[in-house]
């Protein structure tokens, strides 16, 4: 038996004015998997992280997550964590302060969420800081703040855009602990970067976008392989190939 | 980079910012501020409208008044034209004067993006640029009145050397004030980045000295601190000015002092710019004092407070409710900028209590005034901007499944809760003061509460429909995220349009004449004020919650 789809989308499409971020993109990523999503930068992967989450509606095409179509924001997001690029944060909170509004936003049982939020300010080596301004963060602390934030009411499908850029080696190295740890309790992550290294450790499967329509797909060892030479290559080969022929239009929308 | 060495030791090519590169800093600051001001939305073109329409009715002014003042002159009525010439030189001077140290203390005694500036050319270059950006602004402001006025004084006067005397006049005035003004704003910029305890105590600080301004504004004491300001500035050699403006047409002007104004300036104004080019680098390069804007104090026994305050709406709202509401007002107390607009239109209480401070009595349109700009800032505070307020935290807002009804309340109790008490006290209090009667101090505190209510609930609407995401410069080069302008103006419509009858009616005179035209007693047209605002309000603000909650809900980046 196959397993069940976390993530399904048929035809997906997302136009601004004259200018097409997704082009009829189609995906469909079992329950469980880490998902590298890759592209250069206006290739759509944003856009498309935004229509899978429900804060973008797409001009045509359909979409589920964890079984929920995207058309019903209600049904999914309490299954779904999002984090966007820049880290969702209000400067004037503390890490707590942030992490409790949210957690009260979910309504999420009080003494749980607050358990839970130590757990995690420690596995993130946030404790510290947990009672400081979040204006007072290095990037790093954002991001790890975000992070939590993200998979704070355990969702069952996680979405990370970069979540490791900028991050110092250890910070870096926590942020792909966890996306195991995610994986290993079944959790789906879809994952946006650009750090290749990190898709090559953790990806079950990569899907390259550029210029709104996915060029390539496969696990990152599939995609390495050649099957006409057997020459070995990295994965960044790879990328530069399935995407060096595109010519980018003006107003092209991340 | 190392720090410039300063100050006239001979070294002037070190000391004195390199014109091609000022130059070139002052066109691209205007032209961002001229693409920022073009893609505004039309409100604030309209602004900029006016602002051009006052400046033509100024230059036409000026002109006209330099041209009677010149008829005047050339046929010996006027009795002390130097001394009116000298007014005239000192007022624009104190004025300028004034401007310009404000402009650079709020936000012009920096440059955007300084550290890609400073590693990029000489600090004294990037002083040059600001100082020419300034002068630009000012020449284009003050420009055309000024050949106005030369224009129409030669003409009056018929004197064609007039012309050329008042326009080298009016900018020996200018860019010495202005000089002075840029060195005496970074002056005291200097002093606030370096003082820990103006550091620690600005916002305080600040209060003090808008109220102290606001004081002198309305016990009409104003005059009397700028009055010897304009007197020592006609006891300096800028008093020499007015001999050069009217040398040949008034007999008193004398030549030597005439000379004297022009080689002053040319002497002055080198020592200025010297004197900028030290203070910014001393500022530029400055560590900043500790307790400034990014705390790294722990905040553990605040966040105590939040939640025995988030705990206080316990069974009375929903948890998400109250958690808006307590992140609300946390957000506030930490970054009290961010309400600065709320104070913006405290302008109309200034009548009311100066006439209360003059008279030592309570003016009986006081306590409506507080009643409506207290339901005024407690809609705004809070509920004005409800999606933009959220900043980069809205995709998260928006993907947590807390309801739109839930979110819109919790914005609206954060306003309510601290607003409506407030106002209805303190226009309690001012109506006992005031002539007015019992019954009417009650009855206006029952309507500013309704108000206040009222207000949360048609500003939410209003918010959701004119949002703003990008975040203003407020001052001190400051940033935050304020409501738009169109929001700003048509929730004030409204809130008048809503507010009227209610307060109106509290005030005898117009409760009188409606009672003899209605043939009614004078307590049911109160009453029935009250009851046509409440009533109107709820028509508003119902709808307009609603709109709100249900856009939150459906919203797309």
């Amino acid at each position: 038996m196959t397993p069940a789809l976390a993530i399904e989308a048929t035809a997906l499409t997302k136009r601004y004015d004259d200018a097409t971020a997704v082009d009829d993109l189609d995906l469909a990523i079992p329950e469980g998997t880490v998902y590298g999503f890759l592209g250069p930068n206006g290739a759509g992967k944003t856009t498309t992280m935004q229509m899978l989450t429900t804060l973008t509606r797409p001009t045509s095409g359909t979409a589920s997550v964890a079984g929920r179509p995207i058309a019903d924001r209600e049904a999914v997001v309490p299954h779904i964590g999002y984090l966007p690029e820049e880290p969702p944060l209000f400067e004037e909170l503390t890490g707590r302060e942030q992490l409790q509004y949210v957690a009260g936003l979910r309504d999420l049982p009080k003494r749980e969420a607050a358990a839970r939020i130590d757990e995690l300010f420690d596995r993130f080596d946030l404790a510290d800081a947990a009672e400081k301004r979040i204006g007072a963060y290095s990037k790093g602390m954002k991001q790890k703040a975000g992070i939590i934030q993200a998979i704070l009411h355990e969702p069952e499908v996680v979405f990370l855009d970069e979540p490791t850029s900028g991050l110092d080696p250890r910070a870096a190295r926590t942020v792909r602990e966890t996306i195991a740890h995610l994986a290993a309790e079944e959790t789906t992550v879809f994952l946006s970067t650009h750090i290749l290294p990190v898709v090559d450790e953790l990806a079950d499967t990569v899907g390259v976008l550029s210029n709104g329509s996915l060029v390539t797909e496969g696990s990152p060892d599939a995609l390495k392989r050649r099957a006409e030479t057997g020459e070995h290559r990295t994965l960044e080969d790879v990328f530069l190939e399935v995407t060096s022929e595109v010519d980018y239009p003006e107003g092209e929308v991340a | 980079m190392s720090r410039e060495p300063a100050g006239l030791d001979g070294r002037t090519r070190r000391t004195f910012p390199r014109v091609s590169n000022s130059v070139r800093i002052a066109r691209v600051e205007l032209v961002r501020q001229w693409r920022r001001t073009r893609d505004q939305r039309a409100v604030q073109l309209v602004a900029l409208a006016f602002v051009v329409l006052f400046l033509l009715v100024f230059t036409v002014a000026a002109g006209g008044g330099a041209y009677f003042a010149g008829l005047a002159v050339a046929r010996g009525r006027l009795s002390a034209p130097l001394t009116g010439a000298q007014y005239v030189a000192a007022t624009a001077a104190v004025f300028v004067f004034f401007v310009t140290a404000f402009r650079t203390l709020s936000q012009n005694g920096r440059i955007d993006h300084a550290d890609g500036m400073l590693t990029t050319v000489p600090h004294r270059d990037v002083v040059g640029g600001l100082l020419l950006r300034e002068s630009a602004v000012l020449f284009g402001m003050a420009g055309p009145p000024a050949v106005a006025a030369a224009v129409g004084f030669a003409v009056g006067s018929g004197s064609p050397l007039a012309l050329v005397l008042v326009l080298l006049a009016a900018l020996d005035v200018l860019v010495t004030s202005l000089l002075a003004g840029f060195v005496v704003g970074l002056a005291v910029k200097n002093l606030l980045a370096r003082s820990a305890f103006v550091a620690r105590h600005r916002v305080a600080l600040g209060a003090l000295v808008f109220l102290t301004y606001m004081w002198l504004v309305v016990s009409n004491t104003l005059g009397t601190v700028v009055q010897p300001l304009v007197a020592t500035f006609r006891a300096s050699p800028l008093a020499w000015e007015a001999d050069l403006a009217l040398f040949g047409v008034v007999g008193s002007a004398a030549a030597s002092r005439a000379v004297a104004s022009v080689v002053t300036t040319f002497v002055v104004a080198p020592v200025l710019v010297a004197l900028a080019v030290w203070l910014a680098g001393l500022l530029w390069y400055a560590d900043p004092a500790e307790g400034g804007t990014t705390s790294t104090r722990s905040d553990s026994a605040t966040s105590g407070l939040g939640l025995g305050v988030a705990g206080a709406f316990d069974g009375l709202v929903a948890r998400p409710t109250a958690q808006v509401a307590v992140k609300s007002w946390l957000r506030a107390r930490r970054a009290p900028i961010k309400l600065a607009f709320v104070a913006y239109p405290l302008f109309v209480l200034i009548q009311p209590i100066s006439e209360t401070v003059q008279t030592g009595r309570v003016s009986p349109v006081l306590p409506p005034m507080l009643a409506f700009y207290g339901a005024w800032a407690t809609g705004a505070a809070f509920t004005l901007n409800p999606l933009g307020d959220e900043g980069a935290v809205l995709p998260t807002t928006l993907t947590t499944g807390v309801s739109g009804r839930q979110f819109v309340g919790g914005l609206q109790l954060a306003g309510v809760v601290a607003g409506a008490p407030a106002t209805a006290a303190l226009t309690f209090v001012a109506a006992l003061l005031s002539p007015l009667s019992l019954v009417e101090a009650v009855g206006m505190t029952v309507a500013a509460a309704v108000l206040c209510v009222g207000a949360t609930g048609v500003a939410v609407g209003v918010g959701t429909a004119f949002p703003r995401f990008d975040a203003a410069r407020i001052t001190r080069s400051r940033e935050a995220v304020v409501p738009s302008l169109i929001g700003f103006g048509v929730y004030s419509v409204a809130m008048g349009l809503v507010g009227l009858p209610g307060l109106a009616t509290q005030v005898s005179a117009v409760v009188d004449a409606l009672a003899r035209i209605a043939n009614v007693a004078p307590a049911a047209v109160s009453l029935g004020g009250i009851v046509l605002t409440t009533v109107v309000l709820g028509l508003v603000a119902w709808p307009s919650v609603r709109y709100a909650a249900r856009t939150f809900e459906r919203y797309e980046l």
